[in-house]
C-alpha cells in the first residue's frame, strides 16, 4: 500500500460519519418531510418577490423588457421606504392597473399580484380567485403577506441560531476543554441565566430596544445558547481523553487548535440537534414577540403579526386566523422532525426507545 | 438526609446571588441615567420630575455602582421592590402578590393534569410498543408537541368561544360575577379555567407522555425487569412495580425543568385570554415601560424556577430509594 493511498483511506474514513448520518436520515420518510418543507421555506423567502409582488416577473414596455421583480431580489428588501424607492423605476403606473396592455407590451405577473404593503380597496374579503387567503383590515392580500413573512421566519431561525451557537460552541469548548475552576463558573452561569424564563428574559431585554427583527434575532441569540454550551461541554469532556486528543497534546499542537481542529468536528452531531431544535424555538419566539408587538412592527409582515391581524379581528374575519396557524405550526414541526430524525441518524441506539 | 438537605440548600445561595447580578446588570443595560432613560417617555414634565427623583431614590443614583448594588440587595431581602411606574403607583409587590395565584394555579393545575394523564399513556403504549394505540398517540402527541400553545389558543377561541359560544375566553370571571351565587361563582370561575388551562396543558402532555414512553422502553429492556418476569411476576406487578418506579426519576427532574416554560409561556396565553396573572402583568409593564415591575418580575420568576428545580432535587431520594445523599 502506498503512502497516497493510506492518506485516502483516512480521509475517506473521516467522511463516512456524515454519509452515514445521511443515509439513515434518507430512510426517515418524516425527517425528509421536515427537511423539505424547510427547504421550500428558503425557497420561498429567496423567491418571495417572484411569488407575490405588484410588479411583474417579466414585462416589456415601450420596446424595452424589464425584469422589476427580478430586481427586487437583488436588491436589498425589507427596508420600507429605501426599498420603494429604488423600485421606483419599475413601479410604472400601467402595470398598477394590472390590466393586459397593448399587444406588442406585456408582462408576466407573478402568482401572487400583489405586494405585502399594497392595499387594495376590498377589506375583510373572505378567501376567492383574487385573494386566495383573502384581504385584511387594510386591504392588503394575505397570502402575498405570508409569502413574505416567511423570510423573517427563516432569517430569525438561522441568525439567531447562528449567534447562540457561535456563543454556545465557544463557552461549552472552554468549559470542557479546560475543566476546573473555568468549568464550575461557566457551569454556575449557565445554571443561573436557565433559572430566568427565556421568554421573561427576552422581553426584559426587548424593553431597553428598538423593536425590530434585527434586534429579536439578537437578544434570541444572546439567551438561546446555554443549552448548545451543555451539549458542547458534555461532549468535550467525553473527547478530551480520547487516545487522539492525548497523541495531539503530545505532539505540542496548541490547545486551541486542539479545541476547534480535533474535538470540535467530531463533537458537532449533538450539538447540532440541539441547533436544530433550537431554530424551532426561536421561531416561536420571534412569532410570540411579534404577536405581543415587541417583534417585528406594523407595516412589515411575520407570521407573527399576522396571527395578531388575525386574533384582533376573530368576529369579522375568522379565515384569517388558518394561514398563520397553520405556517407556524408546520415550520415547528418540520424543525422538531428533521431534528428528532437527525438524532436518530446520529445514534440509531435512541431509535428505538424514541 | 438531613445533610444533604442544608448541604443543596447551601448551593442555592450562589445561584441566587447570580440571579440578583442579572437582574441588576438588565437594570443598568439602560444607555446613561437609567432614571432619565425610563422618564423620558414621561410626557407631563411635572409627573416626569417627580418619576425621576423617585428613581433617583430608589436607585441611588449619586453613589458609586457596587454600593448600588448592596442597597438594592438590601431591600429585595425586605421585598421592597419600589413604586410601580404605572398610573397607579402602587408598591410593586402588592401588584405582583394579586396576580400571582392566578398563574401559579394554572401552573399546578397543567402540571397536574398532564401528569395524571400522560403517565397512564406513556407506560401503557410503551408496554405494548408498535401496537395500534401506541402508532396513533404517538403520531397524535407528536404533532400536539409541535403546536405552540397560542397557535393551539386561536383556533380554539374561535370554535368554542365565538362560534359555538360554549365557554368564556376573557379574564378570570364574568361581567356579572358579584351577582351569582356561590355556586353560581363557582361554576363561572371554573368554564373560565378550561380554556386557558387546556392551552397551558396540552404541549406539556405531549411532552410528558413521549418522555415516559421512552424512559419506560429503556427500562423494560434492564436486566432487572428481565428478572422480575423470570421469577414469575405477574405481568402487572413487573410492570408496576418494577419498571414503572425507575421511569420515574427522570420524570422528576423534567419537573423541576418544565415550570420556566410553562411561567415563561405565559405572556402570550395570558395577555390572549386577558387572564390577570404574571405573564400579563409583565407584558402591561413594558407597554406602560414599568420597569421596578419588569425587574421584580424576573427576579420573582427566576426565584420561583430556583424553587421547583430545588423541590425536584429534594424529591429525588422519596423517588428513588438507591439515591442517598448521606
Amino acid at each position: 500500500m502506498t503512502r497516497k493511498n493510506k492518506n485516502n483511506d483516512i480521509k475517506e474514513h473521516s467522511e463516512a460519519f456524515w454519509a452515514v448520518v445521511w443515509r439513515r436520515m434518507r430512510k426517515n420518510r418524516w425527517g425528509m418531510f421536515g427537511l423539505y418543507f424547510v427547504f421550500l421555506m428558503l425557497l420561498v423567502s429567496v423567491l418571495s418577490p417572484l411569488l407575490a409582488s405588484d410588479q411583474p416577473i417579466v414585462c416589456k414596455y415601450q420596446g424595452k423588457l424589464y425584469f422589476p421583480a427580478i430586481i427586487e431580489i437583488l436588491q436589498e428588501r425589507g427596508t420600507g421606504p429605501h426599498w420603494i424607492n429604488k423600485s421606483k423605476p419599475f413601479n410604472l403606473p400601467q402595470f398598477d392597473a394590472k390590466a393586459e396592455l397593448d399587444p406588442e407590451e406585456f408582462a408576466i405577473w407573478p402568482l401572487i399580484p400583489f405586494s405585502e404593503y399594497e392595499q387594495t380597496s376590498d377589506f375583510f374579503s373572505p378567501p376567492s380567485a383574487e385573494h386566495w387567503l383573502g384581504t385584511d383590515e387594510l386591504g392588503r392580500d394575505v397570502a402575498a403577506r405570508m409569502i413574505h413573512g416567511t423570510s423573517v421566519s427563516v432569517k430569525v431561525g438561522f441568525i439567531s441560531m447562528g449567534i447562540a451557537a457561535v456563543i454556545g460552541i465557544s463557552v461549552g469548548a472552554i468549559a470542557g476543554y479546560c475543566g476546573g475552576k473555568v468549568d464550575i463558573i461557566i457551569s454556575r452561569i449557565i445554571e443561573i441565566i436557565v433559572c430566568f424564563p427565556v421568554f421573561f428574559l427576552i422581553l426584559a431585554i426587548m424593553v431597553w430596544l428598538e423593536p425590530s427583527i434585527t434586534n429579536v434575532m439578537i437578544v434570541i441569540g444572546l439567551t438561546r445558547w446555554t443549552s448548545i454550551a451543555r451539549y458542547t461541554r458534555a461532549e468535550f469532556i467525553r473527547i478530551k481523553g480520547q487516545d487522539y486528543v492525548i497523541a495531539a497534546r503530545a505532539l505540542g499542537i496548541s490547545h486551541p487548535s486542539i479545541m476547534f481542529r480535533h474535538i470540535l468536528p467530531n463533537s458537532l452531531a449533538p450539538v447540532l440537534v440541539s441547533i436544530t431544535f433550537g431554530i424551532a424555538s426561536a421561531i416561536l419566539v420571534e412569532s410570540g414577540l411579534s404577536w405581543l408587538g415587541f417583534g417585528v412592527q406594523a407595516p412589515y409582515p411575520s407570521w407573527g403579526n399576522i396571527l395578531r391581524m388575525a386574533y384582533d379581528s376573530l368576529r369579522v374575519a375568522p379565515y384569517l386566523v388558518y394561514p398563520p396557524c397553520i405556517a407556524i405550526f408546520l415550520a415547528v414541526l418540520s424543525y422538531n422532525l428533521v431534528g428528532d430524525s437527525l438524532r436518530d441518524a446520529i445514534d440509531p441506539r435512541l431509535r428505538r426507545a424514541a | 438526609m438531613f445533610n444533604y438537605i442544608i448541604r443543596r440548600l447551601l448551593l442555592v445561595i450562589p445561584t441566587l446571588i447570580g440571579i440578583t447580578l442579572v437582574t441588576f446588570v438588565i437594570i443598568n443595560l439602560a444607555p446613561g441615567d437609567p432614571a432619565q432613560f425610563q422618564t423620558q417617555s414621561i410626557m407631563d414634565p411635572e409627573v416626569s420630575i417627580r418619576v425621576y427623583e423617585q428613581l433617583r431614590e430608589y436607585y441611588g443614583l449619586d453613589k458609586p455602582i457596587h454600593v448600588r448594588y448592596f442597597n438594592w440587595i438590601g431591600k429585595l431581602v425586605k421585598l421592597d421592590f419600589g413604586t410601580s411606574m404605572s398610573t397607579d403607583q402602587r408598591p410593586v409587590i402588592d401588584k405582583i402578590k394579586e396576580r400571582l395565584w392566578p398563574t401559579m394555579s394554572l401552573a399546578i393545575l397543567s402540571l397536574l393534569i398532564s401528569l395524571s394523564i400522560s403517565i397512564p399513556i406513556g407506560v401503557y403504549s410503551a408496554v405494548r410498543q408498535d401496537r395500534l394505540f401506541d402508532r396513533a398517540s404517538s403520531t397524535i402527541l407528536y404533532a400536539l408537541y409541535s403546536i405552540p400553545s397560542y397557535v393551539m389558543a386561536v383556533p380554539l377561541i374561535l370554535f368554542i368561544s365565538i362560534k359555538w359560544d360554549l365557554l368564556p375566553f376573557q379574564g378570570m370571571t364574568s361581567d356579572n360575577y358579584d351577582e351569582l351565587t356561590t355556586m353560581g361563582q363557582a361554576a363561572d370561575i371554573t368554564k373560565h379555567y378550561i380554556l386557558i388551562t387546556f392551552c397551558f396543558t396540552f404541549g406539556a402532555l405531549a411532552y410528558y407522555s413521549r418522555f415516559i414512553r421512552q424512559n419506560m422502553l429503556e427500562v423494560l429492556r434492564q436486566d432487572y425487569v428481565r428478572t422480575a418476569r423470570a421469577k414469575g411476576l405477574k405481568e402487572s406487578s413487573v410492570i408496576m412495580r418494577h419498571a414503572f418506579r425507575n421511569s420515574l426519576i427522570p420524570v422528576v427532574t423534567l419537573m423541576g425543568m418544565l415550570l420556566p416554560a410553562i411561567i415563561g409561556g405565559s405572556v402570550i396565553l395570558e395577555v390572549m385570554f386577558n387572564w390577570p396573572g404574571l405573564g400579563r402583568l409583565f407584558f402591561e409593564s413594558m407597554m406602560s415601560r414599568d420597569y421596578p415591575t419588569i425587574m421584580a418580575l424576573s427576579f420573582i420568576t427566576a426565584c420561583l424556577v430556583l424553587l421547583g428545580t430545588l423541590l425536584a432535587d429534594l424529591s429525588y431520594p422519596f423517588v428513588d430509594p438507591r439515591v442517598s445523599y448521606d
